[in-house]
């Protein structure tokens, strides 16, 4: 079942144009943005290798688990809700500049809060399901979106107009000595594995994470493309001019002989389900995080009926996201975009020492509570295959 | 059994309090007007210097050459933005931006003012398409906009199927998209060009560039040398090489050309423009070929390039880019600063070799 791991990290990759890492990057190309990227491929990589090799040692727990086993309860309280806030904050800030750029070359004569009403309640109903279908949905939209996610990304590669001597240009400046916003932004790319914080909940014993090496394949394309393929289509001064960067450069491409000629449009609708995806994902790590900080919702990954306080959480992160709303603007997002990315940086390195320390507290047998799991049955008290 | 009639009692209420929200504000398609073209102008009036023009689609179920029917609405302003706000006084129905895709600007007005103003209007415009075609209209915009093709099946066609190899594929007609011009008015080392159109009796005619700094124009291209700069900086296929020999005319039909540039460095820079060139004789004087077929590929590519090379002088001493060598040579030294300095001194001065490798494949049906 290693293949729903690495559905998270290659959707990731591909999302990281809506959290507006590529306009970080590039509002830094000529002073330091290029040099960031190789360090950042490098922690990325090893932040995602040790981590998700360390959870091995865990299978059927997710981070609460660890937390509930090894720290006193008030520390895995005050880390469950700093992990929670993180999540769904990183959902919130994706929709609202989903919904904005939908807004924006959709439909602008309705108010943004329709859209952003419309998508919640969308982004609500799949969040609060289990863990297991939040999985299989996952498998099925991206299945269904990536095909065509890579036919654009060649044919962008492979366009005439893809001018290579500005993307030479930018990427001469890797010279410049690295700067810590841009390493920041290109470490996102990477982050796809922090679902195993929750999602290892739904693994058997004896699990491994095989073929780590697709982390730093794919992410690394996706950082150079996120990249360098805006440069390449709009040179290397007038890409600084750009909000809306990645939708811009998709309507440098053309489709002749599609229904709709503008490659925008399908890119957008593409970016619809990946920025649903993301939202669900988020929010529902969110919630079983906060649901954790109980004794009365043990986890459940494979529970069919949905208890009421999904729903409940979920629309209080809704909420949140409407009163987000009121009080941003482009700007602003910008900066709070900038702000979560710098954040989650230092919350996966939070995230990397713990999971060492559990680990090697777990060889050594040192736990505060007893395993509860019965040695031949699953956590969720499932008999195992 | 009750809660569950409440609930979908809620549901279908809120399903239905959605209904009427899609509604309100999205307006129909036949209270639209599609503006399939738009047009810039200088106005003599110095308050409101600039003029537009829209051409505005009438629809009709008719389909067939000539049965495209427009309507031409012109408005001076301050601005362009205000000149389309303005423009809707006079048309009763909604301007819509999203189908239109040729875009004029007049000629006096990139000789007199530049086109950097319209360009941060259609920039900023979330609806206009980057891939919109920009052109110059000679003498101005709006007898580009008035003209009425007889070739004409919708409204507008006749002038983007002239673009982008998607009717015609001239040899001579250059298609610039909207972001690639936006690309040019801010790259350095890369300078913009725009098609030049001119309206002939009920047709277009798109023969030559225009070649811009950044805000004006510099230079017009002739026919002739507006096929070389597309072959050479395009590879644009199906052009034609021709050459004047002992016995009359000879003309190769070019079927594929790649160019490469590389910047040879030295005290003074040199360009170096690598031309392939593949096709075969359209039109020769009989049994030329056979005498001396590579005798002849050497001739012709020496001919070209010599003429490439007087085109490319012509357009260094004006001090304009529009191959993009000064990117290039940029490229070649790792973007530093210091380098386009270097370079913006030394453009003047830049030596030009082509060479060029002609290929004839054959002599078509006869010797």
């Amino acid at each position: 079942m290693v293949r729903f791991f690495y559905y998270h990290v290659i959707y990731v990759g591909m999302m990281n144009i809506m959290v507006l890492v590529p306009s970080m990057l590039i509002s830094h190309r000529f002073n330091g943005a290029v040099s960031a990227m190789p360090i950042a491929i490098v922690s990325g990589t090893l932040f995602a290798c040790v981590t998700s090799f360390c959870f091995q040692r865990f299978p059927g727990m997710g981070l609460p688990e660890l937390y509930k086993r090894f720290l006193p309860r008030w520390l895995g309280i005050a880390l469950n809700l700093l992990g929670a806030f993180a999540w769904a904050t990183g959902g919130i800030i994706v929709l609202y500049s989903y919904s904005n750029t939908i807004g924006l070359f959709f439909n602008p004569e309705t108010s943004p809060y329709i859209n952003l009403a419309i998508m919640s309640a969308a982004c609500i109903w799949a969040a609060s399901r289990c863990s297991r279908s939040v999985q299989f949905t996952q498998e099925m939209l991206l299945i269904l979106s990536s095909p065509v996610i890579f036919w654009i990304m060649f044919k962008a590669i492979l366009s005439p107009w893809l001018d290579w001597d500005a993307i030479r240009v930018v990427a001469g400046r890797i010279t410049e000595p690295p700067s810590v916003v841009p390493f920041f932004a290109a470490t996102f790319v990477f982050s796809g594995y922090l679902n195993v914080t929750l999602f290892n909940r739904l693994t058997e014993r004896g699990h491994r994470y095989k073929h780590l090496w697709i982390i730093p394949v794919f992410c690394s394309f996706f950082l150079l493309v996120s990249f360098f393929v805006p440069i390449g289509f709009h040179g290397t001064q007038a890409v600084g001019n750009y909000l809306y960067l990645w939708s811009v450069t998709m309507d440098c491409l053309i489709m002749k002989y599609g229904f709709i000629q503008r490659v925008l449009y399908l890119f957008l609708l593409l970016y619809t389900l990946l920025s649903l995806l993301f939202v669900m994902n988020t929010w529902h790590t969110a919630m079983e995080f906060v649901k954790a900080c109980t004794r009365r919702y043990p986890p459940r990954p494979e529970q069919p009926e949905v208890p009421r306080i999904n729903w409940y959480i979920c629309t209080v992160f809704a909420v949140c996201t409407f009163g987000y709303a009121y009080m941003m603007n482009d700007l602003r997002n910008q900066m709070v975009s900038e702000l979560w990315l710098i954040g989650r940086y230092f919350i996966e390195l939070l995230l990397l020492l713990l999971v060492i320390l559990f680990a090697c507290l777990e060889r050594k047998g040192v736990r505060r509570r007893p395993d509860p799991r019965p040695p031949t049955k699953n956590a969720n008290g499932v008999p195992g295959p | 059994m009750k809660r569950a009639g409440i609930r979908l009692l809620l549901l279908a209420s809120f399903s239905w309090s959605l209904l009427p929200l899609g509604g309100c504000q999205l307006k129909d398609i036949d209270k639209r007007f599609f503006v399939v073209s738009a047009g810039f102008d200088v106005a003599d009036n110095p308050a409101k210097p600039y003029r537009v023009t829209l051409r505005l689609a009438l629809t009709s179920s008719k389909l067939e050459a000539g049965a495209s029917h427009t309507q031409v609405e012109t408005m001076d302003a301050a601005s362009v933005a205000e000149a389309v706000r303005h423009l809707k006084a006079n048309v009763d129905k909604e301007l819509e931006f999203g189908h239109c895709r040729e875009f004029v600007f007049g000629r006096e007005m990139l000789e007199q003012k530049g086109f950097q103003e319209v360009m941060e209007w259609l920039a900023r415009r979330r609806d206009i398409q980057g891939v919109s075609n920009v052109m110059i209209g000679d003498p101005d915009a709006s007898s580009i906009l008035e003209t009425k093709p007889l070739s004409e099946r919708y409204p507008g066609n006749a002038l983007f199927l002239t673009f982008g190899n998607e009717g015609t594929e001239a040899s001579d007609t250059v298609t610039e998209y909207l972001f690639d011009l936006y690309r040019r008015e801010y790259e350095t080392g890369l300078d913009p060009v725009l098609p030049v159109v001119r309206s002939v009796q009920h047709a277009y005619q798109i023969n030559r560039v225009a070649l811009l700094d950044k805000e004006k124009i510099r230079l017009i291209l002739s026919p002739e040398e507006t096929q070389i700069y597309n072959m050479t900086a395009n590879d644009i296929r199906k052009s034609v090489l021709a050459m004047p020999t002992a016995e009359g005319r000879l003309v190769m039909a070019v079927t594929k050309v790649r160019s490469r540039v590389s910047v040879a460095d030295g005290g003074i820079p040199k360009v170096v423009l690598h031309v392939r060139a593949t096709g075969f004789l359209e039109q020769s004087p009989p049994r030329l070929l056979e005498r001396d077929w590579d005798g002849l590929e050497r001739k012709l590519g020496r001919y070209f390039s010599e003429k490439t090379v007087e085109l490319l002088e012509k357009i260094r001493d004006q001090n304009i880019d529009p191959y993009g060598f000064g990117l290039h040579y940029l490229a070649n030294h790792y973007g530093r600063p210091s380098t386009w300095e270097k370079w913006k001194e030394l453009y003047p001065r830049v030596k030009f070799e082509v060479r060029t490798d002609v290929k004839i494949q054959g002599t078509g049906l006869i010797r």
